[in-house]
């Protein structure tokens, strides 16, 4: 984790212009530095500031943007970060190291997530656990007088901001007790806290949005110790992690319905509940015990592997089936969930380098994931909170899988700088509580890779694998009310294909050619019906020229497509089920365009560094509905392509006033263009409350922002 | 007669230990003399600078290099290149090493912690060293020593695909600066797959920072359990919540039971003012209802939708 944040940090430093994002100023030699700005964002008609923000803060005003501050000695290093003081996205740090005895870092990280400003909702909220309708509104629509569609435009909908904060505290120590050993301890404890888009529907023609609280801490620690030295190592680690969430459930009144009623026809609107009750995520712990070890052999050779046991648990005590009134109560196989598994995984790495054109790997691998969970005893539910249905497994399902796969390698350098591997990797997976219970995958892979020469790199690699399956329980499909001839993408059988290539060309040291190529093909020929295909090839070049200690632009562009094919049949329980003419496909075609430009004049004018970046991406994905020669289907209407893009420009100046002074300005500008036939507002969930729905409205909208900043930088 | 066919099939395996054992051992410094750091920077003056800005420098550190033989603790001893700088070989230069031999020199002290496990790892095995990312004398970044200027600039050198995907519309906050792709990926090998720092499997990784989907809860959404990735992409998407597609045609990838799980939900069901809107397919689709979807700990949840 310290890792992690040393290289988030890290890359908070990186100039802006190469990736295009902070306004951050030029390394400099001098090792304390304070930034402040006066800054904020102009935003075009009708934009989406939530989603311009999603990750950060760029509320109008003055900021403390950067400070850096170290002393250093020989001996020993500290050193104090912070960015963004004051505002959602701020970030601190505090470090030392004493070098070769101990080093600690304490970091305090705030991650916004931003959904949206405008969102709107009928709920008020007494306590975090309850979603209230003050109004008359489930009474009227209950008595027949007023429309779901029309709540809306009661003028019931307030406006809420829609947003959530992850705040993160992280601490970590690592010391070096002996010569050869390392202890080391962490603490990070990351809570959540806001609201998010979520739902608790009452029928099948209530989809209900709702504005669900979050408030939950997870907090981890780490325990380890370390032994090493020239013949290998040695680890013991615990890794101890505790989820507790202050909201584990949610009451959330219906909109159609003030009082309690069940019967047949419940979800039809206006009858049934007139509240449900839906859990959230519960509390959860995980303990894990592991060792690893390395042991250098022979022949430039070392064995290496680790070991771990886990348990997670999660007993929080179970809701009633309902709190519907109406409805007699159910009693519970058990009150708490009880539900376990074990975790456990080992890797064994052998890997040799008998010559110097010779390398041989060896890895062995299992992962176990046993869940102890006791079956849990349904006969009936209760559906939506509005009728009881018998259930149709009679149990849950505790799902577990164990995964053993081993890789055999080899490398051989037949040229300089170069080195051909070949490879054969076996998985074989077996799984409770699915239709497969049993699949087996080969693989072979062949790459060559030619690194070091200072001219060209060169990477090819080429990979085939075959999934096939034991064991298929179609009775367990058919029991479910599924097509016998499903194949479950995640477990069906898979003939995959994939190659990659990527050249670098560096006819001299100023100048960069960059291309590569990707390109995908699964095919599941068992599948009758589920997903059947998925295609992808993608393709990008690039260059960068360096002319000069002071001058540098880079440019790439990249194209990616994906196609996938589906099919489903539609039906009704009966003959339908079984006829054919009621097949359908749905062919997915995804088209991404990339690409960056980056242009930097470092004192090209005098005492003047400007960065330039300029950011695009646009995507267009079409779901075509295709129905087969003799379908009885009516022909469907084809939805519009989903399109996105997004135009980013960066500009940055500055101007060095002093050896310790300096002053600039940055310009942002951001556009993001979206068209979305489910989420935009432009199609009929812009209309927020629908026949069969009440939404809270959390669109995808575009902006168009010109953020300003005004700066100061004095280095000491 | 069963005795005597074991060993006879066999014959090869001591001739296989013995080439193994007699093959050449890990790198070691060249014979000859060493001439001390005052000697190195007598001509090397700016990387005599530039090492002593870096943890490598600081000779407090017993295990760094200045607490050994100084620039020849990674160089070898520097006799014969005094006496000869022309001379090939007279000193070991790594950008002449082959790729292993490169990290060899720097694994013999970076073989513990999140560096144990490089031999052997996908990197090691695409014949990178440690010197295709790192720069112990002329680093761009400002951590870690990277030959790039930041992490994911480094990255993208060869994973241009997944670089690309983290400017899309759906992300993590990486452009953000509040994650990079080691905060998910160990690039120095891992006990996990696809390099990932955390846990034993995808979803370990995942859960590191999204405890609440770690469960177990009483009723289980199998595809999730088993890998979030088949239907999230962590690295980015045109799709909200980073799905690999958009719903419902994602859940209608499994789900095709009769009614609606396997109906066509097209334009008449979304276009604006329609009269047949359709909650399985506006807004956030099949969520809309199931909404659980990660797991239910509720006893009526079987379909995730409390």
């Amino acid at each position: 984790m310290r890792m992690a944040m040393v290289m988030a940090l890290a890359a908070a430093l990186v100039p802006a212009a190469a990736l295009a994002q902070e306004p951050a100023p030029a390394p400099t030699a001098a090792a304390n530095e304070v930034d402040v700005a006066l800054r904020g964002p102009i935003f075009g008609a009708d934009s989406d500031r939530a989603r311009f923000e999603r990750y950060r803060d760029l509320t109008t005003g003055p900021t403390l943007e950067r400070l850096r501050w170290g002393r250093e000695t020989e001996q020993w290093r500290v050193g104090v970060t912070a960015d963004h003081a004051g505002y959602r996205d701020q970030q601190f740090s505090v470090s030392f190291d004493d070098f070769g005895t101990v080093k600690a870092r304490l970091e305090w990280t705030q991650v916004p997530l931003f959904y949206s400003q405008d969102t709107a909702s009928i709920y008020y909220a007494p306590s975090q656990a309850e979603l209230l309708i003050p109004s008359a509104i489930p009474q009227q629509i209950q008595g027949g007088t007023l429309r779901l569609q029309d709540v809306a435009g009661t003028g019931a909908l307030k406006t809420l901001d829609l947003r959530q904060r992850r705040d993160v505290l992280a601490f970590k120590v690592t010391g070096a007790p002996w010569p050869n050993v390392d202890a080391s301890f962490s603490v990070n404890s990351s809570h959540k806290l806001g609201r998010q888009p979520w739902a608790e529907s009452f029928g099948f023609n209530v989809a209900n949005e709702v504005p669900a609280p979050l408030d939950h801490r997870t907090t981890d620690v780490t325990a380890a110790l370390e032994w090493s030295n020239a013949r290998g190592m040695a680890r013991v680690a615990w890794d101890g992690s505790w989820f507790d969430n202050a909201v584990e459930s949610l009451i959330v009144d219906s909109p159609t319905r003030a009082t309690d009623s069940t019967n047949p026809t419940a979800y039809v609107l206006g009858n049934g509940t007139s509240r449900g009750r839906m859990a959230l995520w519960p509390d959860s712990t995980s303990q894990t015990v592991s060792a690893g070890a390395a042991y250098n052999l022979p022949a430039r050779s070392r064995v290496n592997g680790m070991v771990s046991i886990g348990a997670w648990d999660q007993d929080a005590p179970l809701l009633p089936y309902t709190i519907n009134t109406a409805i007699p109560v159910i009693p519970l196989d058990r009150l708490t969930a009880q539900a376990r598994a074990l975790v456990t995984a080992f890797t064994v790495n052998l890997v040799s380098r008998p010559t110097d054109a010779t390398w041989f790997n060896v890895r062995v691998r299992r992962y176990d994931f046993d869940n102890r969970t006791p079956i849990f005893h349904v006969t009936n539910y209760v559906r939506f909170d509005q009728v009881i249905e018998p259930s149709q497994l009679g149990q849950n399902q505790p799902f577990g899988y164990t995964r053993d796969a081993i890789d055999v390698d080899a490398s051989f350098t037949v040229l300089p700088y170069t080195a051909l591997r070949v490879g054969y990797g076996h998985e074989s997976d077996d799984r409770t509580y699915r239709v497969i219970e049993a699949s087996n995958q080969d693989a072979v892979r062949a790459s060559i890779d030619t690194v070091g020469n200072p001219y060209v790199t060169v990477r090819v690699g080429y990979e085939h694998a075959r999934r096939r399956g034991n064991g298929i329980d179609e009775v367990a499909l058919d029991e479910i009310g599924e097509q016998v001839s499903l194949r479950q993408f995640d477990i069906s059988d898979l003939d995959r294909d994939l190659v990659s290539a990527q050249v670098q060309v560096t006819p001299v040291s100023v100048v960069a050619f960059t291309a590569t190529t990707a390109v995908g093909r699964d095919r599941r020929p068992d599948a009758n019906f589920g997903l059947l295909s998925f295609d992808t090839t993608g393709y990008s070049v690039g260059v960068d020229v360096t002319p000069s200690p002071s001058v540098a632009f880079g440019a790439s562009y990249g194209h990616e497509t994906s196609r996938s094919s589906q099919k489903s049949r539609q039906a009704n329980p009966g003959p339908q089920f079984f006829d054919p003419t009621r097949d359908w496909f749905t062919d997915m075609n995804d088209r991404v365009h990339y690409a960056t430009a980056n242009l930097d004049l470092l004192k090209l004018l005098p005492k003047s560094d400007v960065r330039l970046a300029l950011d695009w991406n646009r995507s267009d994905t079409d779901y075509r509905y295709v129905l087969p020669v003799g379908s009885t289907l009516p022909t469907p209407s084809q939805l519009p392509t989903v399109y996105n893009e997004l135009r980013r420009a960066r500009l940055d100046y500055r101007y060095t006033v002093s050896a310790r002074v300096a002053a600039g300005f940055s310009y942002w500008y951001d556009a993001y263009r979206v068209d979305d036939f489910a989420l935009s507002p432009q199609y009929v969930y812009g209309q927020r409350s629908l026949p069969d729905g009440l939404m809270l409205g959390y669109f995808l909208r575009p902006y168009t922002a010109s953020t300003l900043w005004a700066r100061l930088m004095y280095f000491w | 007669m069963a005795h005597a066919d074991v060993g006879r099939g066999h014959f090869w395996i001591p001739l296989l230990v013995w080439a193994w054992c007699s093959a050449p051992g890990p790198v070691t410094a060249q014979a000859g003399s060493y001439v001390g750091e005052d000697t190195c920077v007598g001509c090397h003056d700016a990387q005599g600078v530039s090492i002593h800005r870096t943890l490598h420098g600081k000779a407090q550190n017993p295990r760094t290099p200045a607490a050994a033989r100084g620039c020849e603790t990674c160089h070898g001893p520097g006799q014969a290149h005094v006496e000869d700088p022309t001379k090939p070989g007279s000193i070991r230069r790594f950008e002449s090493l082959k790729a292993r031999d490169a990290s060899a020199v720097c694994l013999a002290c970076h073989e513990r912690g999140t560096h144990a496990f490089w031999k052997g790892s996908q990197h090691d095995a695409r014949n990178l060293s440690c010197l295709t990312c790192h720069s112990v004398h002329g680093a761009k970044s400002s951590s870690a020593q990277l030959v790039e200027v930041g992490e994911i600039q480094l990255c993208a050198r060869c994973h241009q695909p997944e670089a690309m995907k983290i400017r899309r519309a759906s992300h993590m906050p990486l452009l953000e600066g509040k994650m990079t792709c080691s905060s998910c990926h160990n690039p120095h090998g891992s006990a996990n797959v696809r390099l990932l720092r955390a846990g034993n499997w995808i979803n370990e990784s995942c859960i590191s920072c999204h405890a609440e989907k770690r469960g177990p809860f009483l009723w289980e959404h199998a595809p999730g359990r088993d890998s979030c990735v088949n239907c999230h992409d962590p690295h980015g998407s045109s799709n909200d919540r980073l799905l690999v597609a958009k719903l419902p045609m994602l859940c209608q990838r499994c789900h095709i039971g009769t009614r609606h799980p396997s109906t066509i939900y097209d334009y008449a069901n979304v276009r604006p003012g329609t009269p047949t809107p359709s909650n399985r397919i506006y807004g956030r689709s099949c969520v809309n209802c199931h909404v659980n979807i990660h797991g239910s700990n509720h006893p009526s949840g079987n379909a995730f939708l409390r």
